[in-house]
């Protein structure tokens, strides 16, 4: 990231290191717990809630040598799973006291699978995620968040009160909120912070106490608000990047640097992290599972149309030129919608580009050619110098 | 591209009535016709629902066949089609057809083709379309391409739940009467309970006798070739509820009892006996019995034809959807490949502690990421607690052209060479 907004300055000091950070060893320092979380459909605010911190496995912004993973998750594994599983084989994730998986994939449950068989943590917790979105299902989900909350509470040796959810649903809520202003300020022509600076602001979200990350992000806000953001290049191809996981914000710098603006996304470490709000005014496990199994979904989920919807939303709202497509090889459910998206955004008249990754990659030569192209073609079709 | 006339069902009708006429003195067991006749009639019946004026369903894989039966439509399974018509055909241009589409080619083939067979018109058009999660993810995502693919055939998606307990076996028996409320809606007729409890418990007693001919499997010689492992997945798969299901494994039964208390094994002289600990190699069916031939391995078990415990699902019998639901929890394949990998890796233990085998074959399907990432584990497993060696060979379950026989038995007489060592 180069900028010179002091709050991003601070953020950058304050959120490096990975996967452990200052804050992750803070809070060990003080005795208290820290709970992976694989896949977004896992409530952080029953492990805040539980005085826990929760933290999302992944990978960051490298793509990583993955042999030690693959002798024990097979190739066709997706390289997302094969990472989170070689970190943790390499003792990176031991500062994590407990794991929770939502199986809301192949390469999600069996990456839970194999850390449990083969590196477990005191606390280990997988259950389903129901794929539609009607009323039984949110039951059934609420039943599921219900076992994981005496399960957390029994670990914790904690009562996880309504009044504790209720505040930590406050404090997501706010963060929610946040991040949704950051996301406000994207439609501005330029936008004024960059897409891979966005991409690192909201996985900072994942990795540190929440309050802290909302008076850092608050701080952020006011000097982007009053102009004081870091320089951005002027009116340039605005993308919006949709498909599979995606951490490494070097990836989006690389099409950045080529003359466009990643100016919104449809991603788990984006918009389909923190769209919407949990509802306040609810019983909070019920507000909980509502929220979860409603908000912006992946592609897991069905009818796909939902998932749609919140593209072509995203595309207006933010007056996208064209979209970059990713799919992390073996991940299914997007690779089945890909044929799908494509149509329907050529019905629209909006070019796509479609890449086939492995999970973490940067900027590689061929990527970087492709995406040369596809900016130069969008170039030509809206006359942008 | 040119495309050559792909084929369709009718042709894989023809094919299995050639394989009759061609092999019937041929085969070791009396039931293989039957199963072969079988599988002719229940692909025929799809081909004739339009001209008769019955509601055809084409569905995805591990569905309670018994709901379709009882409500009078005509059932269509689509992955079984797709492995029948693969004994046969080789499945290129479908590929092809699925690449141009744009489906990437991690998809697993067996979807990918379908998807392709749908959109060449390789089936009859369905009427409507019924699809779930049993037991990938490309099951709900191929069914939802297909369903969209057949020009938005009405579609039902059952969610069958991850864990099975009280309350996830509520919701999956909601999700099977929302299933009979779409069929009735499709078809304008009522659900006849009293005809879906009388298929469950005809449905039951073929689980009764799969569970006999299982225990006869165990014997040593090994009295089922080859030629049967499939047959008895098969008509389960597609039969389940139909009186027909029932004498064809009353026969087999019968064939195999015979067989055990004569003492004629699969092959002549068993040198080994194999475990599937997950599917037989589909893209070329005569492995098996080039195996039997070349090592004298015979395959006892394999995870489609092994029931989970003592496969016991009908417990309430006035509640047929009731016990449809907890059929799943203990159906071959449903519940190893869709729950948590330690259920299944136990019940790989079992098998082959069950089953006495000497070896057991991974046939590692790459488009099939739930059932591989379980490998190490179940090869560990089997290693340390039977001292069961276990081959993996990378393969895919239709596209011929990943992998040559060659290359196959090269790895296998590896693998065969080093179980005659241990046998020494």
């Amino acid at each position: 990231m180069t900028g010179s907004a002091t709050a991003l300055a601070e953020w950058r000091e304050q959120a490096q290191g990975f996967p452990e950070n200052r804050f992750i060893r803070e809070w060990k320092g003080q005795g208290r717990k820290v709970i992976g979380w694989v896949c977004i459909y896992v409530p952080e605010e029953i492990i805040y809630a539980a005085g826990m911190l929760p933290y999302r496995v992944s990978g960051d912004n490298e793509e990583l040598e993955l042999k030690k993973a693959e002798s024990f998750l097979y190739i066709n594994t997706c390289s997302f799973a094969r990472t989170g599983f070689q970190l943790a084989l390499e003792g990176h994730y031991d500062f994590l006291d407990g794991l929770v998986a939502g199986e809301t994939c192949d390469g999600a449950r069996r990456l839970y699978d194999v850390w449990q068989r083969n590196r477990p943590l005191p606390f280990m917790h997988v259950y389903g995620i129901p794929r539609k979105f009607i009323d039984r299902s949110v039951r059934i989900y609420r039943t599921d968040l219900e076992e994981l909350k005496n399960r957390l509470e029994l670990f914790a040796g904690r009562e996880i009160s309504p009044e504790l959810l209720r505040q930590a649903i406050q404090v997501y809520n706010r963060g929610r909120r946040l991040l949704r202003a950051l996301y406000e300020l994207r439609k501005m022509d330029p936008p004024p912070l960059s897409g891979a600076e966005v991409l690192e602001v909201v996985k900072a979200a994942m990795r540190m106490p929440r309050d802290s990350y909302n008076a850092l992000l608050e701080r952020l806000l006011a000097e982007l608000s009053a102009g004081n953001g870091p320089p951005q290049p002027p009116s340039k191809i605005r993308l919006m990047v949709l498909g599979s996981i995606l951490n490494n914000s070097h990836f989006l710098q690389g099409i950045e640097e080529v003359g466009a603006a990643v100016v919104t996304d449809e991603l788990c470490t984006g918009t389909r992290y923190f769209w919407g709000e949990v509802d306040e005014s609810l019983d909070p496990m019920e507000a909980l599972a509502r929220y979860y199994l409603n908000r912006p979904p992946c592609a897991r989920f069905q009818p796909n149309d939902r998932r749609f919807e919140h593209i072509f939303r995203m595309i207006e709202e933010f007056k996208v030129h064209g979209v970059i497509s990713e799919i992390v090889r073996y991940c299914v459910p997007y690779g089945h919608d890909k044929p799908f998206i494509k149509e329907r955004l050529q019905q629209r008249d909006l070019p796509v580009l479609e890449l086939d990754l492995e999970y973490g990659l940067g900027h590689s030569g061929q990527v970087r050619t492709r995406v040369e192209a596809f900016i130069e073609m969008l170039k030509i079709r809206h006359g942008i110098g | 591209m040119t495309i050559a006339r792909l084929p369709e069902v009718q042709d894989l009708i023809d094919h299995i009535g050639r394989l009759i006429e061609e092999k019937k003195d041929a085969y070791q067991l009396k039931s293989t016709i039957p199963y072969m006749r079988l599988m002719t009639q229940y692909f025929e019946r799809a081909v004739r629902a339009k001209g008769e004026g019955k509601h055809l369903v084409a569905h995805t894989t591990q569905l309670p066949v018994e709901i379709f039966h009882a409500m009078d439509v005509v059932p269509f399974f689509i992955e079984t089609y797709c492995l029948f018509l693969n004994f046969f055909e080789d499945f290129q241009e479908f590929l092809g057809i699925a690449a141009e589409h744009g489906i990437p080619s991690e998809i697993c083939s067996v979807h990918r083709v379908t998807d392709a067979m749908v959109m060449t018109g390789a089936f009859p058009q369905a009427d409507s379309f019924v699809f779930s999660n049993l037991v990938c993810d490309n099951t709900p995502k191929g069914g939802e391409s297909m369903a969209e693919l057949l020009n938005q055939a009405p579609s039902y998606f059952l969610d069958r739940p991850f864990k099975l307990t009280a309350p996830h076996m509520a919701y999956w028996k909601e999700e099977l009467e929302g299933l009979v409320s779409f069929l009735e809606e499709q078809t304008g007729r009522k659900m006849d309970y009293d005809r879906l409890q009388e298929m469950v418990r005809i449905s039951y007693r073929a689980t009764e006798l799969c569970q006999e001919i299982n225990e006869l499997r165990k014997a040593v010689p090994g009295p089922l070739p080859a030629e049967g492992l499939f047959a008895q997945a098969a008509v389960y798969w597609l039969l389940a509820g139909l009186p027909e299901a029932v004498q064809f494994f009353e026969q087999l039964r019968d064939e195999l009892k015979e067989r055990v208390s004569q003492g004629i094994g699969a092959v002549q002289k068993e040198r080994f006996r194999i475990i599937y600990p997950f599917v037989a190699p589909f893209w070329d069916m005569e492995l098996m019995d080039v195996m039997e031939e070349r090592y004298g391995a015979v395959t006892v078990m394999d995870l489609l034809g092994h029931w989970r415990g003592k496969g016991e699902w009908l417990v309430d019998p006035s509640d047929p959807l009731g016990n449809l639901a907890r059929k799943s929890s203990v159906f071959p394949g449903s519940f190893h490949l869709h729950g948590p990998m330690e259920e299944y890796v136990e019940d790989m233990v079992r098998m082959g502690r069950e089953y006495r085998a000497d070896g057991a074959i991974f046939f590692a399907h790459i488009g099939c990421r739930q059932a591989c990432a379980t490998i190490r584990a179940i090869k560990d497993e089997l290693q340390s607690q039977l001292e069961i060696p276990m081959a993996v060979i990378d393969c895919d379950l239709v596209d011929k052209a990943f992998t040559s026989r060659k290359e196959v038995l090269d790895k296998l007489d590896g693998f065969f060479e080093m179980l005659e060592e241990q046998k020494r």
